[in-house]
């Protein structure tokens, strides 16, 4: 077991979308648990990159590519699972908001999330409102996360949500807001659920969303 | 000077290129073309952490063949029409060649001139203040009126707005439009009370998209004295329609072009290597891509969303030193501070930034971008104007010196480069009635300074 999850582990390293899907359905067939694929498999891949990735051995391509080939593996691995293997299993809708062009920060935390274990909706750059809502609608998402370099940007953030108050969804998703020139008190001042500073606080925000905390959270 | 003519030709070009999608040529065309690139011209690993400002100029010489070929064999990505135009290595030296060596901008007695320069070049640079960094509406004429005032300061940018008249400037909106406009007349009142009329600007800084272009820019000009037009794209050896909008309005003003795409450390390009090599090859293709008057690419690491940290140092110096000793062109690149006002670490970073790029032969900066430029009224006159003083007392100093210097500076910040302190915002730390820097600020402004004149520079 522990070779197939080895190999598992350097197809997502190496950003190999075929090979990720081919070696985690032959762990489903084997008999390995979901839960172990992706935590045991999956993430140590993704971990190593990101380790590789501070020590400059690594670079965005290699963490986007990896980031796919985990997005790969777990929509084999995902029919499978059970609420009770503790594995997240909900979908976050992201993207920047309209008129901004600045993904690079976006893109990380689509990368962070899929590693994290969830099934993430990458929009890219300029989103409108309405194309964030109808996509986590189309999709039952839990969350939208829209992301802004630039205070005019960041205005749909909060146009975002008058919008889903408006239309009667507010209490259907979940909205976390980040970027640049975004604080602790404009998420507040929106009345966004949450709120983080780097991509990586972006998963730990998100689990305790879809957890069932409340009230607006902030990780700094 | 752009033609609109050239500009739409250009267009039509792209629009039938090779077919290439964003994700594809970020993910993979990009990093795979660099690697191979940094491999047959030797270049892996001569990243030397130990000189952030490169002291090896075969070796940057040598960037340069690289980063042409790079231009050559890569081309440029449009992220709209998804296709790919390419030069023929002719047609890249062809640019570059005709490409300007000397500018005169401004009128009246803030006529200057901006001209090529090379490493260790004696010829002051010039400065030009702030970048974007958004700032209260109210607040615009009182603070640009003194950044523009300091003798030091050349050009105007200009801080950007994100109301009009109080109501929110939404992008890519009407709203942004109006914000242009509304920009064009503050940087007007603010220049008239500066007694500074007849400086140059460059705009517009409230122009997300080019809705706040289109107009603003028009809106700004003084008659027989063109605006630069800034028409930046954010990542490296791309372009799009937004920013073609912006060149074509400069070109039908007649005014100067300034465009650029930032290369990433860390980024698409990979390590520092292969984004200076990429730094290189984006500011070579500005001149046959647009025809442009200042290529202004510049750099960061996005681990420190900074320049001045040693990675960024390094490659900015190589990239520089490359092109100013192998073209005439005139470049402008941000060291991206990300300190913010009131604290000593943006000083020394400012320091240790615009040392490394006037040294190595730099003509043009535009700054400071105090507090990483994402905190809201977080921008002093005195951070700029210790900015235009360093960057132009930086001006004939030798590449050694100059290393020792910027190796002092690093000891003072690098130990928490990844976290820089934001320090406080315009109102905390000047006093509005006497427009003077509260003590604290002033002292160490002077502090730094004199412990800067002690190293060597007469700043």
């Amino acid at each position: 077991m522990q070779e197939l999850l080895t190999k598992i582990s350097d197809a997502i390293y190496d950003g190999d979308n075929e090979l990720s899907a081919e070696l985690a359905q032959k762990a489903i067939d084997e008999g390995i648990a979901p839960e172990t694929i992706i935590n045991e498999g999956g993430v140590v891949g993704l971990e190593r990159l990101g380790k590789a990735f501070d020590e400059m051995e690594a670079f965005l391509p290699e963490l986007m590519l990896g980031g796919e080939a985990m997005h790969e593996l777990l929509d084999v691995v995902r029919p499978h699972l059970k609420k009770s293997d503790g594995v997240v299993n909900a979908t976050v809708v992201l993207g920047c908001a309209q008129g901004d062009l600045h993904d690079i920060g976006l893109n990380l935390v689509a990368t962070q999330l899929s590693v994290g274990g969830f099934n993430v909706i990458n929009l890219g750059t300029d989103t409108s409102v309405s194309e964030f809502i109808d996509t986590a609608v189309k999709n039952d998402a839990s969350i939208i996360g829209v992301s802004s370099l630039l205070t005019t940007s960041a205005y749909y953030q909060d146009e975002l949500i008058k919008k889903l108050v408006k239309d009667g969804l507010r209490d259907r998703f979940k909205v976390i807001v980040g970027g640049g020139p975004i604080t602790p008190e404009w998420t507040e001042k929106i009345g966004a659920d949450g709120y983080s500073r780097t991509a990586n606080q972006a998963v730990q925000l998100c689990k305790r969303l879809v957890s069932g905390e409340q009230g607006v959270l902030v990780i700094e | 000077m752009a033609s609109v003519q050239r500009i739409t030709e250009m267009l039509a070009r792209i629009k039938e290129g090779e077919s290439c999608t964003t994700h594809d040529w970020d993910n993979r065309v990009v990093p795979k073309t660099v690697r191979q690139i940094l491999k047959k011209y030797d270049l892996m690993h001569t990243y030397k952490p130990e000189t952030p400002v490169n002291q090896d100029m075969e070796l940057a010489d040598r960037y340069f063949a690289a980063g042409l070929e790079l231009a050559e064999v890569l081309g440029v990505q449009c992220t709209d029409t998804e296709t790919i135009v390419r030069f023929s290595k002719e047609e890249l030296l062809r640019a570059l060649k005709e490409a300007p060596s000397e500018l005169t901008l401004g009128s009246g007695s803030d006529k200057v001139t901006l001209s090529a320069r090379g490493p260790e070049d004696e010829t002051k640079p010039l400065f030009c203040t702030s970048l974007s960094i958004q700032i209260d509406e109210p607040l615009y004429p009182e603070l640009v009126s003194q950044l523009v005032a300091y003798k030091g300061v050349d050009i105007l940018q200009g801080p950007s707005i994100d109301t009009i008249f109080g109501i929110p400037a939404f992008s890519g909106t009407p709203f942004e439009t109006a914000a242009g406009i509304r920009e064009a007349k503050l940087r007007s009142e603010a220049l008239w009370k500066a007694g500074r009329p007849g400086m140059q600007q460059m705009g517009m800084s409230s122009s997300v998209t080019e809705f706040g272009f289109m107009c603003g820019y028009p809106a700004s000009q003084t008659p027989g004295d063109p605006m630069i037009g800034i028409c930046l794209q954010p990542s490296e050896l791309k372009t799009n329609y937004c920013n073609f909008n912006k060149v074509l309005t400069t070109a039908a003003f007649g005014g100067f072009l300034r465009t650029g795409c930032p290369s990433m450390i860390g980024g698409y390009s990979g390590p520092p290597e292969g984004s200076a090599v990429a730094n290189i090859a984006s500011d070579i293709l500005q001149f046959a891509l647009f025809g442009t008057d200042i290529s202004n690419c510049s750099m960061y690491d996005v681990r420190l969303n900074s320049a001045c940290c040693r990675t960024g140092l390094w490659a900015m110096s190589v990239s520089v030193q490359a092109t100013s000793r192998n073209t005439h062109t005139i470049l402008d690149k941000i060291i991206n501070q990300s300190a913010g006002p009131c604290t000593e670490d943006i000083l020394y970073t400012n320091a240790a930034g615009l040392i490394t790029t006037c040294v190595s032969g730099m003509e043009l900066t535009t700054g400071p971008r105090s507090a990483g430029g994402a905190m809201k009224n977080y921008l002093t006159p005195l951070e700029a104007y210790f900015c235009a003083d360093a960057f132009k007392a930086a001006a004939g100093l030798k590449l050694d010196k100059a290393l020792e210097i910027v190796d002092y500076c690093l000891t003072k910040y690098e130990e928490h480069v990844d976290d820089q302190p934001k320090g406080k915002s315009y109102y905390d730390c000047y006093d509005r009635k006497t427009r003077q820097p509260i003590p604290e600020w002033k002292a160490m402004d002077e502090r730094v300074r004199e412990d800067l004149n002690k190293r060597g520079l007469n700043i």
